[in-house]
């Protein structure tokens, strides 16, 4: 959906910032979830409202095997979150997607599973991408458990006491999710068929209250463990313990070409966030509420900073950024800021750009956006696309008009030289093992003549090339005639003129390319935290920790 | 397994498309190929046959289109005249007047999803003529006649005319299923787009540590 036309602050667009500075991949890297955030606008939603939540099975025997069905009643419709739990031994344990066991599988069912669903549903989920599911179901998806603190909370709730507030804090979930399926796969329903549910039209909804779900599913199985062990002695998780509490997702390369393979999507999602900032930096004053709710967000922000914790050097660093910047930030906004600017935000906004590192500049997006719910809410309707309505291709426009738009957006991919080995150092392919994107070196592994087209730069480059020899005044129609493989990078050039945000402005098979980065735009998206890489192209985050679980939506959510 | 698979319409999308990459399209008309597929499949037509069919058989020729009628060194790819369909379709070249002759095109069912396109972005439904009785295409995407006979075939002579076409919603049908056979000949054509497992690859895809933690 597009939102232009509608814009209650036009002024905002002498404020926003441009695709050149946004989508280039160091920015992307530092990415922070908002309140735009898709688990944000899910909460956000149920608790407007007033979304009911139910257990209605719970047969779990007390080994943790068996099988639950938690319930999410909107005023419209109802989904079930079905999980069933199994008894995993520790070597099977893994969170990659070649795993084939796990401690919990799950399924999001469109409405209420009746008993024969369940038993369709138990033959197949546990087997994940082995099994089949049908349009009946949303979302498949598996967990692990996260075992040093899972045990460690069974073992002390069974004894009567509360967990270690620092092991809580430092792994910051009991189980992680491995894979979240959705849109079609695996027999799933395709998106085409839920797309126009209000609930769901956000990207992502179906996934998130997946892992909301399982999220509940894990503090009530860790209790109910607790309880079968220690009988009477045994005690409740503390609520502010268990809130503090996320779903831990474990996540590789994976997701990393979804950005590429969707340009309209990724353009909506940075547009309705960069107006959202456009739309603050351009208020001209600092209203108490949200002066109060900004230094509120900021002092989270400190604070998860300080939580925030990682072991690969390349985080440490930015977390290092992080912290130093912040400090440098309340520093700035107790003595410096010029809260009588003409547009104080802006004020504070540019000051950030002259004196913080990157990773503060998009905390600092982040918080200023906290406090401006009403302002910018609304921009979270404009941030899911259909992608196949933009998929023809104007073939009546002119080779000339194709090249001045190369030249426009694609400045940063003509530059390179693709022939020195380190802007063409890696290919993106499938791995036949697990049909899974990977990336490999092109100059030292076999393969590459199975690249997938991931290498858009290098391909903007290709298509300059060869509109070079064509007459200017021809359509591209012809062109492709002859040239059909030159087709999709046409598409994107098209694509790219009516979106500013659809590409990705780096060259993603250079030898400097770091992969995580685009795992962290993509996951800030989700409203991921605790940005956790665990190589340069594997991460661990943390999902809805600080959050509320679904016994506890009726109070407050913003 | 052995009777078949109901794939959804993502799935055939990117099962054809990779199938078409496997069997040495280029991924831009092989990506069309799948979303051919889908549509097809959308609309209860065996989009995944089709794909297979073209996939295992000879390449079809590349159009070289002309205004009212379009030339071709040999029989069409059904894809590669169905993009140039839809990429000239507001072009002289396009089909407009009493007509344009397209000549003989490999498996023609799949051109209709391009067809549809072509309605759509001309903004004028289609007739669609190969034999006694037109398939009807709307430009709102409505399809009526014997589209059913017209996947059915291997060859056929197309011509494709401007037409009046009722507009109206369809029922939503059921997704085909595919038949065991075509399915697994598709995967085993999907696979050749993917690369063998290699020590590097294993090694650099995962987490440095254990995840027993």
């Amino acid at each position: 959906m597009t939102c232009a036309g509608q814009n209650p602050v036009p002024q905002a667009a002498a404020f926003r910032r441009r695709a050149e500075q946004v989508m280039r991949l160091d920015r992307m890297g530092c990415s922070h979830p908002t309140r735009l955030s898709f688990l944000r606008q899910l909460l956000r939603r149920m608790a407007a409202e007033n979304w009911r939540f139910d257990r209605p099975l719970w047969q779990v025997d007390a080994r943790g095997v068996g099988r639950a069905v938690y319930r999410a009643i909107g005023p419209v419709r109802t989904y079930s979150l079905v999980a069933f739990a199994h008894d995993l031994p520790d070597h099977l344990r893994s969170d990659r997607v070649i795993a084939t066991a796990w401690d919990a599988t799950f399924a999001l069912v469109d409405g209420t599973p009746d008993a024969a669903d369940l038993d369709r549903l138990a033959a197949n989920v546990p087997l994940q991408e082995a099994g089949r599911i049908s349009g009946q179901e949303l979302c498949l998806s598996r967990a692990n458990r996260s075992v040093r603190l899972f045990d460690h909370v069974v073992e002390r709730l069974a004894a009567g006491q509360q967990p270690d507030a620092g092991m809580l804090a430092e792994t910051g979930y009991l189980m992680r999710t491995t894979a979240v399926y959705g849109s079609g796969k695996f027999g799933a329903a395709d998106r085409a068929t839920i797309a126009d549910r209000v609930e769901l039209r956000a990207p992502f909804q179906a996934e998130m209250l997946s892992v909301w779900l399982a999220r509940a599913f894990a503090a009530d199985l860790v209790q109910h463990l607790a309880q079968a062990r220690g009988g009477a002695r045994a005690v409740p998780l503390e609520p502010g313990l268990r809130r503090g509490l996320g779903m831990g997702n474990s996540t590789g390369l994976g997701m990393a070409p979804f950005l590429i393979n969707h340009p309209v999507l990724l353009n909506n999602w940075m547009l309705a966030r960069e107006e959202a900032l456009a739309r603050v930096r351009a208020q001209t004053q600092v209203g108490a509420g949200p002066l109060a709710g900004f230094l509120t967000a900021l002092t989270d922000a400190q604070e998860n900073a300080e939580m925030w914790r990682s072991a690969h050097p390349a985080q440490l660093a930015k977390l290092a950024d992080l912290r130093s910047g912040l400090a440098r930030l309340q520093a700035h906004v107790a003595d410096g800021w010029d809260k009588s600017a003409p547009h104080p935000w802006d004020a504070l906004w540019q000051w950030g750009q002259a004196h913080l590192p990157l990773e503060a500049q998009e905390a600092l997006l982040a918080t200023l956006l906290e406090p401006h719910g009403e302002l910018i809410d609304g921009l979270g309707d404009c941030m899911d696309a259909d992608e196949a309505a933009f998929f023809p291709l104007d073939g009546a426009m002119p080779v000339s008009h194709v090249s001045a738009l190369l030249r426009q957006h694609y400045g940063w991919a003509l530059a390179p030289d693709y022939d020195q080995r380190a802007q063409s150092a890696r290919f993106w392919y499938v791995s036949e093992e697990k049909l899974e994107p990977r990336l490999g070196e092109r100059y030292d592994e076999a393969g590459a003549e199975r690249e997938l087209p991931l290498d858009i730069g290098r391909q903007a480059a290709a298509l300059w090339q060869a509109l070079r020899d064509q007459p200017e005044d021809a359509p591209v129609a012809r062109f492709l005639l002859a040239r059909p493989d030159q087709r999709g990078m046409v598409r994107r050039v098209q694509v790219t003129a009516r979106h500013p945000f659809a590409e990705v402005q780096d060259n993603v098979i250079a030898a400097d390319m770091l992969p995580i980065d685009l795992l962290r735009c993509k996951l800030a998206f989700f409203g991921a935290t605790r940005f956790d890489p665990r190589s340069d192209r594997w991460v661990r985050i943390s999902l809805y920790q600080g959050q509320p679980y679904p016994d506890e939506m009726g109070q407050g959510v913003d | 397994m052995t009777d078949g698979i109901t794939l959804t319409l993502s799935e055939t999308q990117a099962l054809c498309a990779k199938a078409m990459r496997g069997a040495g399209h280029p991924w831009a008309l092989a990506d069309e190929a799948g979303r051919a597929a889908a549509w097809l499949a959308g609309h209860g037509l065996p989009g995944a046959t089709l794909i297979l069919r073209l996939a295992q058989g000879p390449a079809g020729a590349a159009p070289e289109p002309a205004v009212g009628h379009w030339a071709s060194p040999g029989p069409l790819c059904p894809v590669r005249a169905g993009v140039a369909l839809a990429d000239h379709a507001r072009l002289p070249e396009g089909p407009r007047g009493p007509g344009l002759r397209l000549g003989r095109v490999v498996h023609p069912g799949l051109l209709l999803p391009f067809a549809a396109l072509t309605a759509r972005l001309a903004g004028t439904g289609l007739a669609l003529h190969f034999g006694a009785d037109p398939v009807l295409i709307g430009a709102g995407g409505t399809l009526s006649g014997p589209a059913a006979g017209l996947c059915a075939m291997t060859g056929a002579d197309l011509t494709l005319a401007p037409a009046e076409v009722p507009e109206g919603k369809a029922p939503p049908v059921p997704l085909p299923n595919v038949p065991a056979t075509v399915w697994q000949a598709l995967e085993r054509l999907a696979l050749r787009t993917t690369v063998p497992p290699s020590a590097t690859s294993r090694g650099g895809a995962g987490a440095a540590g254990s995840d027993n933690d």
